[in-house]
């Protein structure tokens, strides 16, 4: 018999084998873990770095993850590799890939989620790996939520590029077999006899009148209020007329200058990342439909460096009882932005003071994954944390 | 409805009218309910099976959703518990949309928007079905070359009638005035019927309830008037969809009154009777809707309103006064009593005295600024809210304006007929409540008349004491 147990380690090793391997062996210790959850940097992104991990676990184990944006944990950012892994009496994983292009997005959140019916036990949730340049995000989390159904938390992030929007990468192994996936969905059922806690947290709030989304196509915005949406989008921010020349400068610009869609209770946020000054376009990567009312959303400096260390708490309260051994935390890639260096740093010392001596490590984000009451589950600008015990 | 509710049904439209089958239809409709409400359950509900569900997995057991009756009000679901349950009609028997959600009852809007949802996503269904009936029809008989055309205008008609009613959708969320809502719903029901079809929207009379009326129409230079206003006479008599011919007429309610019909013509032709029906069912809907929105306005606005005169009433007055008193921006208040009006209900009869008070309202609101509001308080007494004031000499002007121009003679039933009016000034001042205003101001006025009726007098406190002294 041997207790539950939730290790993270990290290696900035420039080689990306070395590193996978590095932190890998520190996440374990001498222990056989039932489930390795790896975040490595665009750069350490490699099949060697895949293989590697796997094999300092002994291989034939079972293992997702993913690129990101940038990694922390309680020593700080970083962009290297991290493993997590998890192990002891009592856990269980499954484990389920779908490559890039070969179905479609709710298809593909519907197959990530039948890991479910392979884990018996009192309390499960579904942790997924999305890709963040696939289309509408929300149509693989609707997709696995028809298959996990309400009793089934589902929590994640997708996978990031460094904000460079290239294309993401993920890792996984449904055993002996490692393999390197461009653009995937991964998911992992995990079943444990005491409870898991999710919390979600993101400090932005809307500014300003709302328009009408009058004419838009999937994700790209044509007019706001009958008016270019370009034209509008630059006005209503301050932005130069010839921002959108330039397809970084507008990204760096637009990023931490989102809509949110008029929802129940709240906003649902629509990052924008691209503009087409020909036809005035502007777009963001989930749809946005035409009748929609949205706002500018603006986020107040300390509930947007407070969000993950609130996130945290939360998810760690909702163990209820149980005594919480570990961590993980999905961030939106464009809260760094907004916040610039310094004051992320806060956020993540801030997050390491609340969780002390939890363990815990995370990735910045390119869309945030938690289902938890109401039917809805995808999420931007947000910062979601789940809680192991 | 509130804007985001209504918005919220805008989105499903367009959702909706990308629905390739009747079960994407369903799943649509089922994700863009539960999710707009922030419920965790939802099913589309096909008499003893479910078209689509979210909430309890792949393949719950249908009879969880499908036991669950219009009217209840919680459920326990396996795994969740105990959850508000709201439950829609489709239009075809049996047919039911289900949400249901553990944190709190679905609200009045949230019941109204899941409702107009449930009637799209039945109009997508039926549009469809006919589609799927029409292709295998083509499968049976191999007319290739016109049920290919057949096919190909029923998919247009569809898309057209789902995009017309997200354009009206869309007006009444922007909140057009009705008459431009209504014209745009016969408009949109018009281009979808053959080149000389029409569509009307027919009504009580306003004043005689027992006339019909043609509120809005499009098209028509075929079909009589005559024959419209029968087919909806015989709808509203009914209470339900009639056809008669080229006519076809269905009830529009005001709430659950029925308060007219809408009518449609065509010749036939290349536009199916099914199809005429559902171009029918949809626009009456429109039209109900719109309709029952514009009535709660109207509810509104009668509640706050004197009916002769169309001022504002006493209450709403007060209202903006303590409103106004709030901010502490400098306000006058004008209390106005007219002199001779008793003379003119007695000579020329009540008729002429509500006359000569809709002249005065008509004067008093042209002489104040926009800024100001005028009210009736019944009888022959008025006030005025002067907001902003800067000084009170701008408060005494605009007294002036309101005296001289009252004073003009009015033309009532071929006469010329004079009255004047006393007015009293109060200003705001800390402590002041609108009620302690409209007393200071009646005093003033009661002093006015009292020492030259015609004239304007500002409020002054010793005047409360003069006022007790006769009774000393």
């Amino acid at each position: 018999m041997s207790e539950r147990w939730f290790g993270v380690g990290r290696s900035m090793l420039a080689d990306p084998a070395e590193a996978g391997a590095q932190a890998c062996r520190e996440a374990l210790g001498d222990r056989r873990a039932t489930l390795l959850i790896v975040f490595a940097s665009l750069e350490h992104s490699t099949p060697e770095m895949a293989a590697a991990v796997h094999a300092a676990a002994g291989g034939d184990v079972l293992m997702i993850g993913c690129s990101t944006s940038g990694e922390f944990t309680t020593d700080g950012r970083g962009a290297g590799v991290v493993v997590n892994a998890l192990g002891g009496d009592g856990f269980a994983a499954a484990v389920r890939a779908v490559p890039h292009d070969s179905m479609d997005l709710y298809a593909a959140g519907e197959t990530v989620a039948l890991a479910i019916d392979d884990v018996d036990a009192e309390h499960r949730v579904l942790l997924m790996l999305g890709d963040g340049r696939s289309g509408d995000q929300q149509e693989v989390v609707r997709g696995a939520y028809s298959v996990s159904g309400a009793q089934v938390p589902l929590i994640g992030g997708c996978a990031g590029d460094n904000v460079t929007q290239t294309g993401t990468f993920h890792f996984f192994s449904s055993g002996t077999e490692v393999q390197v996936l461009p653009n995937a969905v991964l998911g992992a059922a995990l079943g444990s006899p005491t409870p898991f806690g999710i919390g979600m947290a993101h400090g932005w709030h809307r500014v300003g009148e709302p328009m009408v989304v009058t004419r838009s196509e999937g994700g790209k915005i044509y007019e706001l209020d009958g008016e270019p949406a370009l034209d509008v989008y630059l006005r209503r921010t301050g932005g130069a007329a010839d921002l959108a020349a330039d397809p970084n400068t507008f990204l760096q610009f637009a990023s931490v200058r989102p809509l949110g869609l008029a929802r129940r209770n709240s906003e649902d946020v629509r990052i924008i990342f691209e503009a087409d000054p020909a036809e005035r376009s502007i777009s963001g990567l989930a749809d946005t439909p035409e009748g929609a009312m949205v706002w500018f959303m603006e986020g107040e400096p300390e509930s947007v460096i407070g969000a993950a260390a609130t996130a945290a708490r939360a998810a760690v309260d909702a163990v209820e009882g149980a005594e919480p051994i570990g961590l993980l935390v999905f961030d939106c890639c464009v809260r760094p932005l907004a916040l610039g260096n310094d004051r992320i740093d806060l956020a993540t010392e801030r997050l390491r003071d609340e969780m002390k001596p939890i363990p815990f490590s995370g990735f910045y984000t390119n869309g945030e994954i938690v289902r938890q009451g109401g039917a809805k589950g995808m999420h931007h600008l947000t910062v979601a944390a789940l809680a192991v015990s | 409805m509130t804007a985001w509710s209504m918005l919220q049904l805008s989105e499903y439209f367009s959702a909706i009218t990308r629905a390739g089958d009747v079960a994407a239809a369903a799943r649509i409709a089922v994700q863009q309910a539960t999710e707009a409400t922030d419920a965790e359950l939802g099913a589309v509900i096909f008499g003893d099976s479910l078209g689509a569900s979210v909430g309890l997995g792949r393949s719950p057991d249908p009879a969880v959703f499908t036991g669950v009756r219009s009217g209840t009000e919680t459920s326990t679901f396996p795994g969740v518990g105990d959850a508000y349950v709201s439950v829609f009609a489709l239009g075809e028997a049996g047919e039911r949309l289900l949400v249901a959600r553990t944190d709190e009852a679905f609200g009045p809007d949230e019941r109204q928007m899941l409702q107009g949802m449930a009637k799209v996503l039945g109009l997508a269904l039926r549009s469809l079905r006919t589609l799927a009936a029409e292709q295998q029809l083509r499968h049976d008989r191999e007319r290739e070359a016109e049920s290919r055309l057949v096919l190909l205008q029923a998919l247009e008609r569809r898309e057209r009638l789902l995009e017309t009613l997200l354009r009206v959708q869309r007006a009444a969320g922007q909140g057009a005035p009705l008459g431009d809502l209504l014209d745009s719903i016969t408009a949109g029901a018009r281009r979808l019927l053959d080149d000389d079809g029409v569509a009307a929207l027919v009504m009580h009379d306003l004043t005689d309830p027992a006339q019909l009326t043609v509120a809005s129409v499009a098209g028509g230079s075929s079909t009589g008037r005559d024959a419209v206003l029968q087919a909806a006479r015989r709808a509203i008599t009914a209470g339900r969809t009639i056809a008669e011919g080229e006519l076809a007429a269905a009830p529009v309610h005001i709430g659950d009154r029925v308060a007219g019909a809408f009518v449609v013509a065509g010749n036939g032709g290349g536009v199916r009777d099914s199809e005429r029906r559902d171009v029918l069912a949809a626009f009456s809907e429109q039209a109900s809707l719109a309709l029952t929105g514009a009535h709660t306005q109207a509810a509104m606005h009668e509640a706050h309103h004197d009916p002769l005169t169309r001022l504002p009433n006493r209450a709403l007055f007060l209202q903006r006064v303590e409103q106004v008193l709030a901010e502490d921006t400098g306000a006058a208040l004008l209390y106005l009593d007219l002199d001779l009006f008793k003379q003119v209900n007695d000579t020329l009869g009540h008729a002429a005295g509500d006359e000569l008070l809709r002249g005065v309202a008509d004067r008093l609101s042209a002489s104040v600024r926009d800024t100001d509001m005028a009210a009736r308080f019944g009888g022959d007494e008025f006030a005025v809210l002067l907001e902003p004031i800067s000084s009170e000499l701008e408060a005494w002007e605009i007294a002036h304006r309101v005296i001289d121009a009252i004073s003009e003679p009015f033309d009532i039933a071929g006469r010329a007929v004079l009255t004047r009016a006393s007015v009293g000034i109060a200003y705001s001042g800390a402590g002041r409540t609108a009620e302690h205003l409209v007393e200071d101001a009646d005093l003033a006025m009661y002093r006015a008349k009292k020492t030259k009726p015609g004239t304007c007098r500002a409020f002054e406190p010793r005047m409360r004491t003069e006022l007790l002294r006769p009774a000393c």
